[in-house]
């Protein structure tokens, strides 16, 4: 119960790009070692992805602004290059409010076109809540943005950033360091949690089954994964993850071709059976599971 | 090296285009191994450049010439495809400025790797011959179809012997060095103060074209899409893909065209040339093949004689171009 109510009020602030009253001071990052110059770095907010190497620091994601000294504190303690590429996952600030404090320091934020465009101006959410995002600053947005994939032949790795279905928001990335065999899913997969679905923001849960699938269907036995929370991956992670979003989805596609209104639904608990396996708001992703298959289909 | 460096600054001329646009426009004479235009685009810290000369000495020259027009380095180089007229400065680039990331299609990466690698032996190997033989008629007075050398052909020998002579020994130097940030479909670079679209269109005058689109200034780089003042190569084309990447040129509707061979365009006739060549191309070469006629049957049909006019190359282009199509057409050409 402790543990969903922390990641529903990170999430909430991240929504709304809030800094919380909090105590930054706190916070602790850790540095995880992988393979091949990857590491997963933890702190507050989503979890970062750092490649070290001969062409420059390549980072993945960058928590929040107040915690960017003691991140890159971290990345010297692996490093003393500074970041050149900064790869955002999605628009949500947990994952990308130290944008401008990397931007500064030279690093080019790089994300799909979609971070860019709902960066830029003021969001609104309807569904979810109501609620509203303030545009970032210009040093914050993305710089180098795409459509579908990019490929950065960086410290003799491919790195392969591609976009995804529409999964937790419309602008998801998916990165794969290819020679490592690591990956870092963003928040299309939570680790042993149950999934925030930003359905205000493009999310879709059937989108999130197909990501899950997707790099399932690339990953080997030993292929590690980064998740947007929660601890390090193994591919059966994974699998047990889109396995519970398949019953899920499925459960409540029943019942909304049953014609059942989202707080029956919501009281039918239909991820009861996952609880083991899985923490956090359960409440949260059947009501974003609900939204999904019941608009524009 | 430092006068083949001077040689090469006369090899093009640098024109303004809007604030903090340029292009180096390969001069027709002298002859020099530039071959193909670059356009400059500063914005308000960095440099971005397309494409990168067959010789690594124009691409020197280039970087003085930026160098004479702005203090700030070159951040990007975006290379329109794999051939290599359009790729081979980028050692140069890397050498000048080591932070410099190559933007490419992913194709173009792939195809510099395997075809663009063997293409360079082939060159390695090819061009000593072509060398000597150029000696042999300087030295002996008779010229390629055996008649005594005037002074004019004497002349056009001799440059054509040096030029291939210091291209040769370019070539042993020349490192590939392939697009470092490859994507597909699009990529925008958010520059300070300037916005640059890198857009693909899908196979087409090679398998990973790209056009480098200012939407502020109006201004396309098409790369070899369009081609002025020779019958366009389709070696290695999709010519059907080609028809259609022409569709998107013509969306971005941008009032300044460039192409990597020609001058710059500022109305609509080379990209209808373009429309009405591929059409007739592909209509001709898809009629052949529901008459059932063989390639080889196709290729002596199809002459397009309505395009070859004064086009330099026609003939053995529109062999190429042909075969390309029907290939194409018949699903023999690999993705
Ligand atoms: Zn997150
Ligand atoms: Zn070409």
């Amino acid at each position: 119960m402790r543990r969903w109510m922390i990641l529903g009020s990170l999430l909430i602030a991240a929504m709304a790009g809030a800094q919380t009253g909090d105590d930054w001071d706190s916070v602790q990052i850790e540095t995880l070692p992988i393979r091949g110059g990857l590491h997963m770095l933890t702190g507050r907010g989503g979890n970062l992805g750092l490649s070290v190497g001969a062409d420059g620091t390549f980072l993945v994601d960058d928590q929040y602004a107040p915690l960017t000294d003691k991140i890159v504190a971290a990345i010297e303690g692996v490093t003393s290059d500074p970041v050149r590429f900064l790869v955002n996952t999605h628009l949500h600030g947990d994952h990308t409010g130290g944008n401008e404090n990397f931007g500064k320091r030279g690093s080019i934020i790089v994300a799909h076109d979609n971070v860019r465009r709902r960066m830029s101006t003021e969001q609104f959410r309807t569904i979810l809540r109501n609620e509203s995002m303030p545009a970032s600053p210009p040093g914050a947005l993305p710089k180098i943005t795409f459509s579908e994939e990019v490929t950065f032949y960086w410290n003799g790795e491919e790195i392969h950033v591609f976009h995804v279905d529409p999964s937790h928001t419309d602008g998801d990335s998916v990165i794969h360091f290819r020679r490592a065999d690591v990956f870092h899913m963003g928040d299309t997969f939570f680790n042993g949690r149950y999934p925030f679905i930003d359905v205000d923001f493009g999310g879709n849960v059937n989108g999130m089954i197909s990501t899950a699938s997707r790099v399932l269907a690339m990953t080997k036995s030993d292929t590690k994964i980064i998740p947007g929370h929660g601890p390090l991956a193994s591919p059966e992670d994974l699998r047990a993850y889109r396995d519970m979003l398949v019953g899920v989805r499925d459960r409540v596609a029943t019942m909304v071709n049953d014609g059942m209104g989202i707080d029956e639904v919501v009281a039918a608990s239909p991820a009861s059976s996952f609880d083991d396996r899985f923490t956090g708001n359960s409440e949260g992703f059947v009501r974003a599971t609900y939204h999904s298959l019941s608009e524009g289909n | 090296m430092l006068s083949a460096v001077l040689v090469a600054a006369a090899a093009f001329e640098i024109v303004a285009l809007a604030e903090g646009v340029h292009v180096a426009l390969v001069r027709p004479d002298p002859p020099s191994y530039a071959f193909a235009n670059a356009l400059i685009i500063e914005d308000d810290e960095t440099v971005t450049v397309v494409d990168t000369h067959q010789s690594l000495e124009a691409a020197e020259a280039l970087i003085d010439e930026i160098a004479t027009l702005t203090s700030k380095p070159v951040a990007f180089v975006i290379n329109t495809h794999w051939h290599g007229d359009h790729v081979y400065g980028n050692q140069v680039y890397r050498d000048r400025f080591p932070e410099v990331i190559f933007i490419g299609h992913r194709a173009t990466r792939a195809e510099m790797l395997s075809a663009g690698a063997a293409r360079l032996s082939e060159e390695l190997e090819s061009l000593p011959g072509s060398i000597e033989q150029r000696a042999q008629w300087l030295a002996s007075g008779i010229g390629p179809s055996g008649e005594p050398l005037d002074v004019d052909l004497q002349q056009r020998i001799e440059t054509s012997h040096r030029l291939r002579s210091d291209y040769l020994e370019e070539l042993r130097e020349l490192t590939l060095t392939p697009p470092t940030l490859t994507f597909d479909k699009e990529l925008t670079l958010k520059r300070p103060g300037k916005t640059i679209r890198v857009i693909h269109f899908g196979p087409a005058h090679t398998r990973g074209d790209v056009v480098v689109h200012l939407p502020d200034d109006d201004i396309v780089a098409v790369g070899d899409l369009l081609e002025e003042g020779a019958f366009p190569y389709f070696g290695d084309a999709y010519p059907a893909g080609w028809e259609k990447a022409l569709n998107g040129i013509g969306a971005l509707r941008a009032t300044t065209t460039i192409p990597s061979h020609g001058g710059i365009v500022r109305d609509p006739r080379l990209l209808q040339f373009h429309f009405r060549l591929l059409r007739s191309l592909r209509h001709e070469v898809e009629v052949a093949i529901l008459k059932g006629l063989t390639l080889d049957q196709t290729k002596e049909q199809v002459t397009l004689s309505g395009f070859v006019a004064d086009l330099p190359g026609s003939e053995e282009g529109v062999r190429t171009a042909v075969e390309r199509m029907y290939l194409e057409q018949t699903e023999e050409l690999e993705p």
